[in-house]
Order: structure tokens, then C-alpha cells, then sequence
């Protein structure tokens, strides 16, 4: 009875969301003009892209003479090599560190790092956001108002001129350029994946847990075997999306951890080194080689990254 | 005493009914975000304070309190006022706002409307549109750069609709601030279209139907209908937009090669991001950041409140 009467509801909903607006000519017009703006926007967007992927497999010779004839690298390659691609990922490496603990490392190495440094950091953030959330969420305490409140202002009030201290900081401690420390610096439990997964949990029924809590359950174990389960969507999603950010990050690594380089942080290095030589297509292949994990975790799981972006800016 | 002490205790037990299971359990899920809390902001943001009132002693290699313990803030103040150098990072700072506020969001909220409305291939543009907000900024900007190099694709097509003499994008005064402009727009309106598009999304289908069975335009429905009910996340957009004034740095640093940067393009978190090892700095670096902090946060803080004005949240 219930049902059909949502049924009901919902159905005309649905059939207003699928019917099509009728349009006037002139409307009909203006959304064609903005589709050619669209197109060319969305062009601007790739072309640079696929200008990297043109050149990056020329030979320095080939892009040097398309260069002098004006050409501006608009040309297809005579031959298509893969030579750049192996340079790129392996043969090429630069230095990092200082003295004794100077090492080279090539592509392949930076992306060790970061995978390392990706897959740790975002289970840790993941985990804390997610325990937090839930307590937040589904528990009335003493001084959770206050705390509520505190994460908010820190999240608004923006306070700039913190970096050096908190770099002498993580020197006094003797955590810096340590994997722990990045973890440190990364991993707080209140941000993003909190507002997220508070929202989340909100909308979970406490009779869960009750009926948990009646079979003999701790609150642990309601936390651990019923409440993270049903949460393994959502904790997917927003391990996705962290795992982008982390990944893409360039100044916390490279502060904090100067002797693991990762992708991004040695792409920038890499780069500066390639250009003194002027190998622009290998150039080029390194970072077509440094974008593509993100290019396919983004294809796989783009709907899910994109709605999380949705639902964390909205509840933000 | 001790009696009053544990009624009182056991009335406020009662009052969040926690057993001493849920109490273990808060407390222990909640350690790690509240110590972590408590350090890196409390902490490292008093201490920010406090050294910020402090001069570098070579003798004991130390901070010490001098005798006008606003040495560091008069000094700024006097650079700002009369040191060309440095009132051209708040200037250039400060440019952001007109940048993400008056350029980047205002296109994002026409482009979401078009999306909204069914232009021809809208999933297929904001997958794109949305891209740059998942590349690293090292790659994009030097995609970007370089295809507005001397060699780049961008002069071999002035070249080709026969513009003689291209200029050089990001080799003068005027020019390279213009392109670091231009490429935040350029990258910046994909992840604002996303944002804008899913609270559209949400917007009941019957407000917007009312609105068309009276007759009115795409820009009537647009300023009457739509951006009053996604007032609130245009709100949220343009307070994150104003706080790249304090923020932004990766943008100008990659398309200049430089924390220093040339023709000016320095910004504040710029110039925190390039001394931030510089010890004997920090009671300095720390005075600049809260002066830039003081200057900008009451102005952020007003445009939010002026924006909140404009239209009252409706929920639907």
C-alpha cells in the first residue's frame, strides 16, 4: 500500500524530469551558439594534451626542425617510437637529497613513492575521517558542539604565515623528511571525508546498532562490523577522491619529505633537468607518462569522483 | 563536597546517557583528531603568534622578545607602504579576487545554467570541463606554458590567420600577469561548473516549470529562478574565491619557474612557500603572514556577509 503510493509520487516526477522542454527558435539558437563555446572550451582544454602526445613521440631532431619551419609542433611524427616513453620512465633520473644520502631516482621510482605515500596516507585519512564522523554523528557528548564548532572556524578562518613554524616544528619533533611525518601533516580525521562521511552517517537508522547492541555487540563492534560495512561506498568514493588530492599534491611532499619525490614533485625537477637539454618530446613524455594513473582512475571511477565533489562541496 | 561532585557527574551520565563502553569508545575514536587538532592548529597557530612578537638572536640561536615587540609588524607595514617589492605581492594577491570573484565564478554559473539546461553533449563537457581539477598543477601549467611558448601550437596558429609577430605570452609586464589570470580562469571553471551543476541538479523541476508557464526568458529564468535557489553554494564558491587571495601560489610558481617569480607575479602564500626554510625568517614570515592575514580576512569576511545578503537560503 506504502509502496504503490510512492509509486504514485514519484512516477509524474519522473515523467517531468524525462519530457523534454519546448523550446522557442530563439532559445533553440541561444543553446546552439553556447554548444560552439562549449565545443571550443572543452577543445582548449585538450588540445594542449594533445599537442604533448603529437610531439612526446618525435625525436628531438624532428621537434627542432617542425619548430624552425613554424609549424609550432602541429605535425605528425614520422615515425611513432616509444624510445621517449622508456627514456621517460626509466632512463632519465635526477638527483635528490644531499651528501651521503643523495640518490638518483627516474620516474619509475617517483612513482613508487607515491604510491606508497598515496595508498598509506588516504587509508589513514579515510579511517580517522570515518571514526570521527561517526562519532559526531551518532553520539551526544560533552564538548561536541565545541569541537563541531572548532573544525568549522578552522576550516574558514584562513591563517596564513603557520608554514615556517610549523616546519620548525616537525624538525623539533623529528619528523621531517619521514614517511610518519607526511602522515602527520596529511592526516587530521576533521576536513573533507569528516563532512562527508558525517553527512553519511547521519542518515544511517541508529536501530542498527539497537539491534546490535541487543545480539551482544560492544561499540566497537558495531563501529567495525556493521557501521563501516555499510558504509563501504561511501568510504570508496572518498577514498577515490583523497587519493587524487594526495597524489596531485606538490608542496607537502616536497617540504616534508625532500628524499622521497613524488610523481609530482619529480616531474617538476625532471622537467628542469630536460629542459637544460632542450629534449622537449622527452619532456613531453614524462608528463603524459606522470598523468596517466589519474587519467585512468578518473575514467574508471568518474562518476563516482565527480558526484563526491558534488555532495562534499554542496554540504560543505 | 566529594558527594555533590559525583551527583553532579552522574546527572550529566544521565543527561547523554553514555555507558562507560560509549565513553571509552569517544574517547578513543576522537584522541588522534582532537591531539592532532589541538597541535597543528591551537598550537602551531599560537606559536605563529607568539614568534611573530620575537627577532632571530645569532649569539644564542634563538627568538627573543626585543624591546618594541612590534619591530616585525612596523617593519612590513613600512615595506608594504614603501617598498615596491613587496606592496606588489599583496597588489598582486589581492588581484585574485576580481579574478575568481568577478571572472571565473560568474562564467561558471552561465556555463552550470547552460549544462542545466540540456545543451547537447552536457555530460560529455562537464567530464572535460572537469579535468583540470584532476591533473596535477605541475603538468597543466606546463601544458599550458607551453603552448604559449615561442614554439608552442598557440603562435604556429597566429602565424597561420597571418598575425606576423606573435607576442611573448610570458615575457613582459603587462602580458604575464594577464596569462597567469587567464590560465586560473581557463582551469579554474571546471570544478565551480561541477559544483554549481550538482546543486542545480537538485533544484524541483516545478519551480523552474511555474517560471516557463509565465513566459520567461533563459537569462530571466537564470537570474530569477536558478542562481537565488543555488544562492547558498554561489556563496560558498565565492567565499573559497576570495580566500585564494592568501592561497595561491602554485599557479604563478610553476608558469614562472620560480618562488621569486618575474614581472612581479609573486603572491603572499608565494613568498611564505619560498623562505619557509629560512630559520632565522620565521618571527618574520610569521609577523607577514598574520599582517596579510588581518588586511584580508575582514574583507573576506564582509564579502560573505554582502553576498549572504543578496538572497535568503530556501530549502527545497
Amino acid at each position: 500500500m506504502e509502496a504503490s503510493k510512492r509509486e504514485r509520487c514519484v512516477r509524474p516526477q519522473r515523467a517531468a524530469r524525462g519530457q523534454k522542454e519546448k523550446r522557442t527558435t530563439a532559445q533553440k539558437v541561444v543553446l546552439w551558439v553556447v554548444f560552439g563555446i562549449f565545443v571550443l572550451y572543452a577543445v582548449s582544454l585538450l588540445i594542449p594534451f594533445l599537442w604533448l602526445l603529437l610531439n612526446s613521440f618525435k625525436t628531438r631532431l624532428e621537434f627542432s626542425a617542425g619548430v624552425v619551419s613554424g609549424n609550432g609542433g602541429l605535425s605528425f611524427p614520422a615515425e611513432f617510437d616509444i624510445a621517449n616513453y622508456y627514456e621517460a620512465l626509466i632512463g632519465f633520473r635526477v638527483r635528490v637529497g644531499s651528501g651521503e644520502s643523495a640518490s638518483d631516482v627516474n620516474l619509475l621510482g617517483m612513482f613508487g613513492y607515491s604510491i606508497l605515500l598515496t595508498a598509506t596516507t588516504t587509508f589513514l585519512e579515510v579511517f580517522f575521517s570515518a571514526a570521527t564522523a561517526y562519532v559526531m554523528a551518532k553520539y551526544d557528548f560533552p564538548g561536541k558542539r565545541f569541537i563541531f564548532a572548532m573544525v568549522l572556524i578552522s576550516m574558514v578562518v584562513p591563517i596564513v604565515g603557520s608554514l615556517p613554524v610549523m616546519y620548525r616544528f616537525m624538525g623539533k619533533i623529528g619528523l621531517r623528511n619521514t614517511l610518519p611525518g607526511v602522515w602527520f601533516v596529511y592526516v587530521s580525521g576533521f576536513g573533507f571525508g569528516f563532512l562527508l562521511m558525517n553527512a553519511h552517517f547521519k542518515g544511517i537508522p541508529w536501530t542498527y546498532a539497537e539491534a546490535a547492541q541487543i545480539d551482544g555487540a560492544s561499540h566497537f563492534g558495531i563501529f567495525f562490523r556493521i557501521m563501516l560495512p555499510m558504509s563501504v561506498p561511501q568510504l570508496l568514493s572518498l577514498a577515490i577522491i583523497t587519493a587524487i588530492g594526495y597524489w596531485n599534491d606538490y608542496a607537502t611532499p616536497k617540504i616534508y619529505l625532500p628524499s622521497m619525490p613524488t610523481v609530482a614533485v619529480g616531474l617538476d625537477s625532471l622537467t628542469k633537468e630536460i629542459q637544460k637539454t632542450s629534449d622537449y618530446p622527452l619532456m613531453f613524455a614524462c608528463m603524459l607518462v606522470a598523468i596517466i594513473p589519474i587519467l585512468v582512475v578518473f575514467a574508471c571511477f568518474q562518476k563516482a569522483i565527480i558526484s563526491n565533489v558534488v555532495a562534499g562541496g554542496i554540504k560543505g | 563536597m566529594e558527594n555533590a561532585k559525583g551527583k553532579e557527574r552522574k546527572i550529566r551520565k544521565r543527561k547523554y546517557n553514555l555507558s562507560a563502553g560509549a565513553i571509552v569508545f569517544i574517547c578513543v575514536l576522537l584522541a588522534y583528531p582532537v591531539i592532532h587538532f589541538l597541535i597543528t592548529w591551537v598550537y602551531i597557530n599560537s606559536q605563529t603568534i607568539a614568534l611573530s612578537f620575537t627577532r632571530y638572536n645569532p649569539v644564542v640561536n634563538d627568538y627573543q622578545i626585543p624591546n618594541d615587540i612590534f619591530y616585525n609588524y612596523k617593519m612590513w607595514i613600512d615595506r608594504f607602504l614603501h617598498d615596491e617589492r613587496y606592496s606588489s605581492i599583496l597588489w598582486n594577491s589581492a588581484l585574485y579576487i576580481p579574478v575568481t570573484c568577478g571572472i571565473t565564478l560568474p562564467l561558471s554559473v552561465v556555463c552550470s545554467y547552460f549544462l542545466y539546461k540540456d545543451v547537447p553533449g552536457k555530460n560529455f563537457f562537464k567530464v572535460i570541463y572537469f579535468l583540470p581539477s584532476i591533473l596535477p598543477v605541475v603538468v597543466l601549467t606546463m601544458a599550458f606554458r607551453l603552448g604559449f611558448d615561442t614554439f608552442g601550437w598557440v603562435n604556429a596558429l597566429l602565424r597561420a590567420i597571418g598575425v606576423e609577430n606573435p607576442p611573448i605570452w610570458f615575457g613582459t609586464k603587462i602580458l604575464t600577469p594577464a596569462m597567469i589570470f587567464f590560465y586560473c580562469v581557463w582551469a579554474g571553471i571546471g570544478y565551480n561548473v561541477v559544483l554549481l551543476s550538482g546543486a542545480m541538479a537538485r533544484i524541483p523541476r516545478e519551480l523552474v516549470e511555474v517560471g516557463r508557464l509565465e513566459g520567461i526568458n533563459f537569462t530571466q529564468e537564470m537570474t530569477k529562478v536558478v542562481i537565488p535557489l543555488v544562492w547558498p553554494t554561489i556563496v560558498t564558491l565565492f567565499t573559497v574565491g576570495m580566500n585564494t587571495v592568501l592561497t595561491i601560489y602554485l599557479q604563478a610558481y610553476f608558469l614562472m619557474g620560480s618562488a621569486e617569480g618575474n614581472f612581479n607575479t609573486g603572491t603572499i602564500a608565494m613568498y611564505l612557500f619560498g623562505n619557509y626554510s629560512n630559520q632565522q625568517q620565521v618571527p618574520q614570515l610569521a609577523a607577514f603572514g598574520l599582517l596579510c592575514s588581518l588586511i584580508f580576512v575582514p574583507f573576506i569576511f564582509l564579502g560573505r556577509k554582502i553576498m549572504n545578503h543578496f538572497f535568503k537560503e530556501v530549502d527545497y
